[in-house]
């Protein structure tokens, strides 16, 4: 009997799309229905490959332990080490969120979330310059002007544009896509380039000094040079009178904008242009970073409400301290300074440079991951946990920070249990462990 | 329904799944409240199309007027208006 | 003048956060005091004594103190944070925050720097003889103050961001300066650079002047790209008289709260590209001021690293 379970939310991708079909059959996951392709992907494959739990290394080989033995040893790694990093945290819900603060202020190490090599540099911007943010749904009901710069979310968010943003109808936009203009400032043709009514394909690394005419020319100074970007200056003036034709504009941004020359520069100007569209022209303006991993936003708003910081927070003297630059992960690990590292929630196998990566081979390393990845290949402890919004409940954030629970469709595997309760586990240990100690 | 004038045709392989042929489609949105405010229909047999396991899925050809919204507001080609001009 | 020598003994690679080390604590203790303080070392503790030899002749006044560290310190963190007399040498490298919030005193470094160089720094001097990386003068994350007084002369290059939130005081720098020079500048500080300097000159800068004696790539629309002010024969900042022509321009059209106009003054010979017309020029890779791997200490560290690496 295949069972049709409703609402089910979308653990991928920063959207979080709510409305998602799962069939169900003997506790296997046989289809989905209005997930699109990367999130049924993720159903699809989320009981295949799994990783074997719980495993040590010994002897250079990963071989099965109890969960006893496992807690343990990873007790004894995070206890015995100098200046522990705990990486992560977004692909898990947000009550792990909470144990990890707890546990890395015992362990006096690092907590670091992904937006460290993401969405960073957005936080910084609005720490300096502070935002006008705005949730989905006034998206919906109120855009008529949307920007996506630097971000494709046609291949990343691919549910974005349908659900959320161009083309639902809303409350004062009753024509959905019909009511509202797109443009798209991207140095690539990308599939979200195709679908808006103005591509502005400007030359690389270049955004910065577009977001500026665009500044001068609302500040009514002249731009004097003939292109800018590799756009021509009219045109760009064309396109500060079209925008201005709008009531309601958001401004979409991703990787293109944060991780480009520049990084939360580029952030910090843009909000500025946001400053004065909302001051000269009176169109409301605000701006939304596309967070990735379906609970990025969450991990930083959980570290922050934990910590009072929103990522690399350092409890190394007891209190939390905070200085990208020289507490974020990527720093500690290129300087080789991190002696043990917990990875919950994240692929840095993938994404993290060699030299941090060479850096974290030698150093004891504990990965608690469902799925066979690369970084079990260098891992020294291994959990593979109860994925989070497939075979457990939590909260997670979607990237306007809406909290949204997660729900539970099939029983987790033998043996699987949930980040909170590894981490919990691993918490009551150190906690013996730093007793003893003292 | 294969002797209609207009006719969808899919490629699968090409789909992101994104819905946007579904949200923007005005004879879904008419039909299921649901799709007009753009989550993923709830009354199957109403709507044309939905995404079904990541991909496209044709549910029901006959509603289809022809008026094209669909295929524009797909990137990728992965939804196309046949003309039968033959029957 | 009493000099108290500390010798680093071993290199670790977890950074000591020693911001003891300055005049104003070392007063008035004896040796056996000072060899006693506590330097912090990841989640540890350490005495000074187990990370340096300790020598010289203490006193009771730190104004008449120098404190020398004979050789590389590339780990350690946070000399002469919050120094306001006497003297550091340093002979050799140093991690960051060297002369973070300092009222006074003076901070020599015979080698490089790392980030942060005099964050937040209110008076004093610091010099430093090699390059030093990003920040200089800066703020730490989420601060609005950066410097506000004192002077900051690096002899190499800088990284990015030098006088970030710059609020007063000098930065001197006689090689070539990574992006986003005096971005945010909100006061009368003066920054100087000898060589050329990477794009975003001042922007979002409200108050405050800037000098390239090289090149300025032109990565900010603001630049040039509005008014080009006029040419300034010989013009006097931060005490100097500085010879040659240069254009003055507006580094930012206005910020808030609005303080003042930021200005930025470019060498007329080399910076013919900014003139309206003229050709918007992407940085040159031989142009490109420091990277990360220029810092010999770093490289180091690289290297060994290379050489131990592989299997576990
Ligand atoms: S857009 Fe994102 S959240 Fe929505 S179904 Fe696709 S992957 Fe899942
Ligand atoms: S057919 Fe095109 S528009 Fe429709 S879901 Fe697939 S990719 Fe999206």
């Amino acid at each position: 009997m295949i069972e049709e379970k409703e609402n089910i939310v979308c653990p991928f991708c920063g959207c979080l799309c709510d409305d998602g079909v799962v069939k169900v059959e003997d506790n296997k996951i046989v289809g989905t229905r209005n997930l699109c392709r990367i999130g049924h992907k993720k159903f699809e494959s989320a009981q295949h490959g799994r990783a074997e739990s719980p495993r040590i290394r010994k002897n250079g080989e990963l071989v099965p332990v109890t969960l006893e033995e496992a807690f343990d040893k990873a007790a004894e790694i995070l206890v015995n080490a100098e200046r522990p990093l705990f990486y992560g945290w977004s692909a898990t819900c947000a009550e792990a969120t909470q144990v990890g603060c707890e546990l890395t202020e015992a362990c006096r190490g690092i907590i670091d979330c992904t937006a460290t090599i993401c969405h960073a540099p957005s936080i910084e911007a609005i720490q300096d310059q502070g935002a006008p943010l705005s949730t989905l749904g006034e998206v919906m009901n109120r855009a008529d002007l949307i920007l996506y710069w630097g971000c494709n979310p046609m291949h990343a968010h691919p549910r974005h544009m349908s659900r959320y943003s161009v083309y639902p109808r809303g409350f004062f936009r009753k024509r959905g896509r019909k009511s509202r203009t797109i443009m798209v400032f991207d140095p690539r043709r990308t599939d979200t380039a195709k679908l808006a009514d103005l591509h502005v394909q400007i030359s690389p690394a270049s955004d910065h000094m577009l977001v500026h005419t665009f500044r001068e020319i609302l500040n009514s100074y002249d731009v004097t040079h003939e292109t800018v970007a590799g756009i021509p200056a009219d045109a760009i003036r064309e396109t500060m009178e079209a925008m201005a034709q709008h009531q309601w504009c958001i401004l979409f941004f991703g990787m293109g904008l944060t991780q480009q020359m520049g990084k939360d520069r580029n952030i910090d100007v843009a909000i500025q242009l946001m400053h004065e569209l909302n001051k000269y022209i009176g169109i409301r303006t605000t701006l939304m970073p596309m967070r990735g991993h379906f609970n990025v936003a969450g991990a930083n708003i959980t570290i922050c409400s934990e910590t009072g910081y929103p990522f690399a927070v350092d409890f190394s003297r007891g209190y939390p301290r905070y200085l990208p630059g020289e507490t974020s992960a990527m720093d500690v690990l290129y300087r080789g300074e991190v002696d043990a590292m917990l990875n919950i929630g994240a692929n840095p196998g993938t994404s993290f440079s060699n030299r941090a990566l060479s850096h974290m081979a030698k150093i004891p390393l504990i990965n608690i991951e469902p799925h066979n990845q690369q970084l079990l290949q260098i891992s020294d402890v291994v959990f593979s946990p109860a994925m989070v919004g497939i075979e457990c409940e939590g909260t997670a954030y979607r990237m306007d920070n809406v909290p949204i629970k997660l729900r539970k469709v099939v029983e987790p595997p033998e043996n699987r249990l949930p980040d909170v309760v590894i981490l919990t586990e691993i918490l009551k240990r150190v906690k013996e462990l730093k007793g003893k100690g003292a | 329904m294969d002797n209609k004038l207009y006719n969808l045709v899919t490629k699968e392989e090409k789909c992101y799944g994104c819905g946007n042929c579904v949200v923007a489609c005005p004879v879904n949105a008419y039909n299921d409240p649901a799709v007009a405010g753009g989550k993923g229909p709830e009354q199957l047999d109403k709507v044309i199309m939905c995404v079904e396991n990541g991909v496209i899925k044709i549910l029901n050809m006959g509603l289809c007027k022809g008026c094209g919204t669909c295929i524009e507001e797909c990137p990728d080609g992965a939804i196309g208006l046949e003309v039968n001009y033959t029957t | 003048m009493n000099e108290i020598v500390l010798k680093p003994k071993d290199h670790t690679r977890i950074s000591l956060e020693a911001e003891v080390i300055t005049p104003d604590s070392f007063a008035g203790k004896s040796l056996d005091e000072i060899e006693n303080m506590m330097l912090y070392q990841g989640n540890r503790s350490v005495r000074l004594k187990e990370r340096f030899d300790v020598s010289g002749s203490p006193c009771d006044t730190a104004a008449d103190l120098r404190i020398i560290i004979d050789g590389d310190a590339p780990r350690t963190k946070r000399v002469g944070e919050k120094m306001s007399c006497g003297e550091i040498v340093v002979r050799g490298n140093i991690d960051m925050h060297v002369g973070a919030e300092m009222t006074g005193g003076k901070i020599t470094v015979e080698g490089n720097a790392d980030n942060f160089v005099g964050r937040e720094m209110v008076g004093g001097l610091i010099h430093i003889k090699g390059n030093a990386l990003d920040y200089v003068g800066g703020t730490a994350r989420g601060k609005m103050e950066g410097m506000r007084g004192g002077e900051i002369i690096v002899d190499g290059d800088a990284g990015d961001h030098v006088g970030n939130f710059m609020y007063g005081g000098v930065i001197k720098i006689r090689g070539n300066v990574g992006q986003s020079a005096g971005q945010h500048m909100r006061g009368k500080g003066t920054i100087i650079i000898g060589g050329n300097s990477w794009s975003r000159v001042g922007c979002e800068a409200a108050d405050g002047t800037i000098l390239v004696k090289g090149k300025v790539h032109l990565s900010t629309a603001s630049l040039g790209y509005g008014c080009i002010g006029q040419v300034v024969k010989d013009p006097e900042l931060g005490g100097d008289v500085i010879e040659g022509e240069f254009y003055e321009l507006r580094a930012d059209m206005g910020y808030e709260p609005k303080c003042g106009i930021a200005k930025v003054y470019a060498s007329v010979g080399l910076n013919e590209h900014i003139l309206p017309g003229g050709r918007t020029s992407v940085p040159r890779k031989g142009d490109m001021p420091v990277n990360r791997d220029m810092l010999p200490y770093l490289k180091i560290y690289h290297e060994e690293m290379i050489v131990k690496g592989g299997k576990k």
